[in-house]
Order: C-alpha cells, then sequence, then structure tokens
C-alpha cells in the first residue's frame, strides 16, 4: 500500500488550505484523493475534475501499460496538486491540464494549445520539470522552478 | 548507420529496414497515456514512449506479416489499448537504435512476440529524454489494435 502518512493535511493553497490522499475506509484497496480548503474558503474550480482524476491514475495497478510500469506514487498526486495550484490559482480563465501516467508512477500535466505546448513531469520522488515547444519549432526545458514564470503566462494567455 | 554525428552509438541491427514500421502498445482507456491534441484528435502521450532499461518495446510490421499476423495481434487480450505507429527511419533519424528481442522474458506468451524488438537509446538526461519523447508521440500515429 502506498505510505500515506507524511502526505495526510499538507498545505495547499494556503495555509488554511488541506490535500488528504487517503484509504477509503468503504474500500481498503483504493485510495481517495480530497482537495479542501477550511475556513469557509471556496474550493477551486478544478478540484473537482482534479481530484476525480488523480483518484483515477493512482488507483492504476502495477504494470498498467503492459510494459512494466510502476503504481502512481502518492507523493506525485501530492505534487500534482501543488502544480496545478500554483499555474491555475483562482482564474477560471486558464485552461485545465490534460494527466497522465509516467511510467516511473509519476504524474505528467499536458496542456496542447494553439500556439505551445506545456508538458510538466512530476517524478514520483519529487522532482518536477517543464518542457515547452511552439509551433515554430522552439523547445525549451528545465526545472519547473525555472520555468513556472513562463509557463504561466502562456496559460494566462491561452 | 543514420544516427546523427557525434551521438553515441546504440546497438542497431541493420537487417531491419529503415522503410518498415513499428507499433508500440499504449494504454487507451481512461486516456491514461493518450491526450487531445490542439487539433481536437487523440494522439499518444509523450509519456507512452518512456524507456526501461533494457529499452523500449515495440513490434516490427514486417515479422508480423512474415507470421500471417495482423498488427492488431499486439492487443489481443488487452482490452482498452490501441496502437501507436512509427517508422523505423523516423526514430534512426532522431539516434535510437532498434535490435530483435523475440520471446521477451517476463512478457504474456503471444504469437505475435516472434516480432518484439527494443528501440534503444543511448544514455541521456531527463530534459533530453522528454524532448526525445515529445518527438517521437508528435511523429506517431495512433491506431485502433
Amino acid at each position: 500500500m502506498t505510505p500515506l502518512a507524511t502526505l495526510a493535511e499538507k498545505e495547499l493553497i494556503d495555509p488554511a488550505s488541506s490535500l488528504r490522499v487517503s484509504d477509503n475506509a468503504n474500500s481498503p484497496d483504493r485510495i481517495t484523493v480530497a482537495i479542501r480548503l477550511s475556513n469557509g474558503h471556496r474550493s477551486p474550480w478544478w478540484a473537482a475534475p482534479i481530484e476525480s482524476r488523480l483518484e483515477q491514475l493512482v488507483n492504476l495497478e502495477t504494470d498498467w501499460n503492459s510494459h512494466g510500469a510502476r503504481r502512481v506514487s502518492a507523493e506525485a498526486v501530492y505534487l500534482a496538486v501543488r502544480v496545478i495550484a500554483s499555474l491555475l490559482a483562482l482564474d477560471e480563465r486558464r485552461p485545465m491540464p490534460q494527466v497522465v501516467a509516467t511510467w516511473q508512477g509519476g504524474l505528467q500535466l499536458e496542456w496542447h494549445l494553439q500556439n505551445s505546448d506545456v508538458e510538466i513531469t512530476i517524478d514520483p520522488g519529487g522532482s518536477v520539470w517543464a518542457y515547452l515547444a511552439g509551433d515554430d519549432g522552439t523547445e525549451e526545458d528545465g526545472a519547473l522552478t525555472e520555468m513556472e514564470g513562463k509557463v504561466s503566462a502562456i496559460l494566462a494567455h491561452a | 548507420m543514420s544516427q546523427p554525428a557525434g551521438a553515441q552509438r546504440v546497438p542497431d541491427d541493420d537487417t531491419i529496414q529503415s522503410d518498415d514500421l513499428i507499433y508500440r502498445r499504449v494504454r487507451d482507456d481512461g486516456k491514461v497515456n493518450v491526450v487531445i491534441d490542439k487539433n481536437g484528435n487523440r494522439s499518444a502521450s509523450s509519456a507512452a514512449f518512456e524507456d526501461d532499461a533494457d529499452g523500449m518495446s515495440v513490434f516490427l510490421h514486417s515479422v508480423l506479416l512474415a507470421a500471417t499476423l495482423e498488427p492488431g495481434s499486439i492487443v489481443d487480450g488487452f482490452d482498452g489499448y490501441v496502437l501507436a505507429r512509427l517508422t523505423v527511419q523516423l526514430v534512426r533519424s532522431l539516434g535510437l537504435g532498434i535490435v530483435r528481442d523475440p520471446d521477451p522474458p517476463d512478457a504474456k506468451p503471444m504469437p505475435c512476440n516472434v516480432a518484439h524488438c527494443l528501440l534503444k537509446l543511448a544514455p541521456m538526461s531527463i530534459t533530453q529524454n522528454h524532448r526525445l519523447r515529445q518527438k517521437l508521440a508528435r511523429a506517431s500515429t495512433l491506431i485502433p489494435g
């Protein structure tokens, strides 16, 4: 079972918010994902569909791609929510990512926009990388910490 | 072979013709490794082209034909999977090699295993690997199993 103890009740958007990745009491083998804001804050607009998507991916079985893939780690789920929260914030005009699983047990967030492609890979160990490709053939990549401003600007104008 | 100048040499079987086709099995149900591109079409995610230590599993079209098998045989018994199709020429142009690997260990016994091959990559950084995977995804054609 994925270790969950380190993930419960971590800060998400602000100190009043939390992400819970936990066992489902009614279905012990199934992991649930819940994004919650406390203190009466409204949940971000992307919370429900992202919860549903992450819950689907974190419950994939080992070898889910027939090429020996590992299970998606709970840490990757936590990081994915952090990244999405940071990039989308509360701006409903920003497009939601498509989320896919990676062979190593991580997640990949993808935006395929009219003038550019944005892909963010979240390794199960906690590294987060961004890749940008323009329709003019340009490519740029690096740690998300160095590229977050650029990615955010692209999403803001999508 | 046709690897880029200066690239580290990778194993490559020159009995495999560059105009041959290869297929990679991709998990489609729930869009686990399939995305919608900017034109609204379904395509393989770059995440579908991650390799493990041995290489990236693919199946060679000419060997399937010689064994009187259809490409669809690659996903027999794999509900919710599709195939990503590429040319050998394309993968070689990106610096990858291809070697035959019939009857791979730990694989489900299947008639199509006779056509199993591995794409071989030179060691590269995470970002270089992502660029490579993106090119493979963009160049691939998704076809039903």
